[in-house]
């Protein structure tokens, strides 16, 4: 392993992608700080940018963008009582409380060190982890990849808030849309209405972009006339030194975020609260969380940036993102030429290990970066909506645009994105979506693959060892959603107020 | 609206689209029938999908179905809307930088940011930034529009 990880390693070592990853990181911040931007769109809008830069360059500051996203949040938790991205709402708990006693200061600072850990766990486990799956994917055939694309749609849908049906109609359709232009056998053009722009099918950029991106900023101009103002001035936050025995509640959310970031279907928002009420649990003094205990911000923290490494195991291996930044990332990856499997760890081993050893670096950066310019973030958290949602939009019109220099893409992207909003205020989920068309492709030709070894014969999908095992898994993926489906009106009908967070 | 009329609109969508694969594949020539199979099996699914979500719309009770609450703020809402539909048809015309400069002012005025100044300022700030990282650095070409060689 060694002979590779010093060559990339080398790749690391160079202005440009040292660059990178310190802009992805800024960027990240900056967007995971502002109360509804995510990291998800982040991803979606850089990934044109990225295009035409070298991989590994392009995937650093893909990895920076979400690891600073992922800690940015914690910002506007703290500091204004509203998480800047879903998975830092467990850090609101104490990191609010903490800055009306005035010691925004000193929740700053353990949140960017308990996420700093977090990461750095979850790089490592990812670092020893991921070779070990991909080595086991080699085994894969056809009637895999086809159950693997499913498997990915499976562990999606249960992110899906509410309704399970919806979100595994959501997937399939992703893959009915998929399904328009060249068929990847035989070639036959379908569903195209003779505009030849659709030929080559629809590209997942557009789609990405607009369904991330177009909807988000619909949905925000529900907020336009919101002002937000910060609990504390910003000056005021001065660094503070870190409070002792924080190590074990670190150390333990970090690797809590790790495996839940492992398990598809979990994501950071889940990750962050089981480590924030672990912690609680275990305490002597549990009154104090809630109150404002640093104690209660490391836990959350250090958990959700433990998701990051966490999440790209199955992605890397498998093609299977737990989450939905995960799923932007994995179309940042393809349209590098990069499929998941373990030709990323052999063929292209110089650019993935490139790629996991530069989370080490955006950590790094995002350390020193919180730990002395945490006001200036602060300042950039409360821009008004007004400014963000034309910038926004010109932003994923150009991002759309240069891929393929195509304005027709545009408009692929203003549809995906006006449609994406409704469907999502209908319950469907976007994120399923856009798994479904990005998987579409591989799991048509896993199928049609597939049929043609067993002279059409469906029972391949269930006789081999492996898609046993893989149906095993995609059952027990579904299941829980059913269960918590059932749950759900149960308490509905004992009249429980409840309410749903997802990522 | 209340979640479960919802549904059941989607449900037929569903059965639609639905209807509307698997009669497509009868268009299919023999030579892709992979490609047919693959589709048939999505529009049953989908069939399928469609019948469980309208079945448990129809069981479930509409007193205790969610409101969906379409657009919450729809002067905005259309406004965003119509600025970035207008937006998209001036981009063939005058260009990207252009009709950029002109969205950000006029939609971020329309949204409600009454300093002038610094609208501009911000506006004009995030162009240059486009046009050093996307022109400059990653050589990328931008619509130029029918009226872009002129202006």
């Amino acid at each position: 392993m060694l002979s590779i990880l010093i060559p990339a390693l080398q790749t690391l070592f160079t202005f440009k992608v040292m660059l990178a990853i310190l802009m992805g990181t800024i960027g990240g911040i900056i967007i995971g700080a502002i109360p509804g931007l995510t990291a998800t769109m982040a991803v979606a809008l850089l990934i044109p940018v990225t295009f035409g830069m070298d991989p590994v360059v392009g995937l650093s500051m893909m990895g920076g963008v979400y690891s600073g996203g992922m800690y940015g949040g914690a910002i506007s938790s703290i500091l204004l009582s509203t998480p800047g991205t879903p998975a830092a709402a467990a850090t609101t708990f104490d990191g609010y409380p903490l800055t009306r006693q005035g010691k925004g200061g000193l929740a700053i600072t353990v949140a960017t060190v308990a996420s700093f850990w977090g990461g750095i766990i979850s790089t490592f486990a990812l670092l020893l982890l991921a070779p070990l799956l991909a080595r086991f994917a080699l085994k894969f055939g056809p009637p895999e990849y086809f159950l693997l694309a499913i498997m990915g749609l499976a562990s999606i849908v249960t992110l899906t808030s509410g309704n399970l049906v919806k979100g595994l109609i959501s997937g399939l359709l992703g893959l009915i849309i998929a399904t328009i232009g060249m068929d990847p056998i035989t070639g036959y053009i379908r569903f195209t209405w003779g505009i030849t722009d659709l030929f080559e099918g629809v590209s997942f950029m557009p789609a990405l972009i607009g369904l991330f991106s177009i909807s988000q900023i619909l949905s925000l101009t529900s907020e336009a006339q919101i002002v937000q103002e910060l609990a504390t001035a910003p000056k005021s936050l001065k660094r503070q030194k870190m409070p002792k025995g924080l190590a074990p509640t670190i150390a333990r959310g970090g690797l809590l975020g790790t495996i839940v970031g492992i398990l598809p279907g979990a994501g950071a928002t889940i990750a962050a609260f089981i480590s924030y009420n672990f912690a609680k649990q275990i305490s002597k003094t549990p009154e104090k969380f809630g109150k404002g205990n640093p104690e209660g911000v490391a836990a959350s923290e250090s958990a959700n940036n433990g998701v990051v490494g966490g999440s790209l195991v199955p992605l890397l291996t498998l093609g299977i993102p737990g989450n939905s930044v995960a799923a932007a990332l994995l179309g940042g990856l393809m349209i590098q030429g990069l499929i998941p499997g373990p030709e990323l760890f052999t063929k292209h081993g110089a650019i993935t290990y490139g790629f996991i050893l530069s989370l080490f670096f955006a950590n790094i950066f995002f350390l020193i970066l919180g730990l002395y310019f945490a006001p200036l973030f602060a300042k950039v958290s409360t821009v008004s909506n007004a400014i963000l949602i034309p910038a926004i939009a010109m932003l994923s019109v150009i991002g759309s645009y240069a891929i393929n220099n195509s304005i027709f893409d545009v408009g692929l992207m203003l549809f995906f994105g006006i449609a994406g909003y409704f469907l999502h205020k209908a319950g469907f989920s976007l994120g399923a979506i856009v798994l479904g068309l990005i998987l579409g492709p591989i799991a048509e030709l896993g199928f049609g693959q597939s049929l043609i070894i067993s002279n059409g014969s469906p029972l391949i999908f269930f006789t081999r060892p492996i898609s046993i095992i893989l149906w095993i898994i995609i059952i027990l993926l579904i299941l829980p959603a059913f269960s918590g489906g059932i749950l759900k009106k149960q308490r509905q009908k004992e009249g429980e107020d409840e309410s749903n967070i997802t990522e | 609206m209340k979640e479960i009329n919802v549904n059941r609109i989607f449900a037929l969508a569903g059965f639609v689209l639905s209807g509307a694969l698997l009669f497509g594949t009868r268009q299919f020539p023999e030579r892709a029938v992979s490609a047919a199979r693959y589709v048939n099996f999505l529009g049953i699914t989908m069939g399928v999908l469609s019948l469980i979500l309208l079945l448990s719309s129809i069981r479930e009770n509409e007193r205790n179905s969610e409101r969906v609450v379409w657009i919450e703020s729809p002067l905005h809402f259309v406004e965003t809307l119509i600025g970035i539909i207008v937006y998209f048809v001036l981009i063939n015309w005058l260009g990207f930088f252009v009709s950029s400069l002109l969205f950000l002012i006029i939609l971020g005025w329309f949204l409600g940011y009454r300093k002038p100044l610094k609208l501009i300022a911000s506006s004009v700030g995030l162009l240059l930034f486009i046009y050093f990282v996307f022109v400059r650095f990653l050589t990328v070409p931008v619509p130029s529009g029918i009226l872009g060689g002129i202006l």
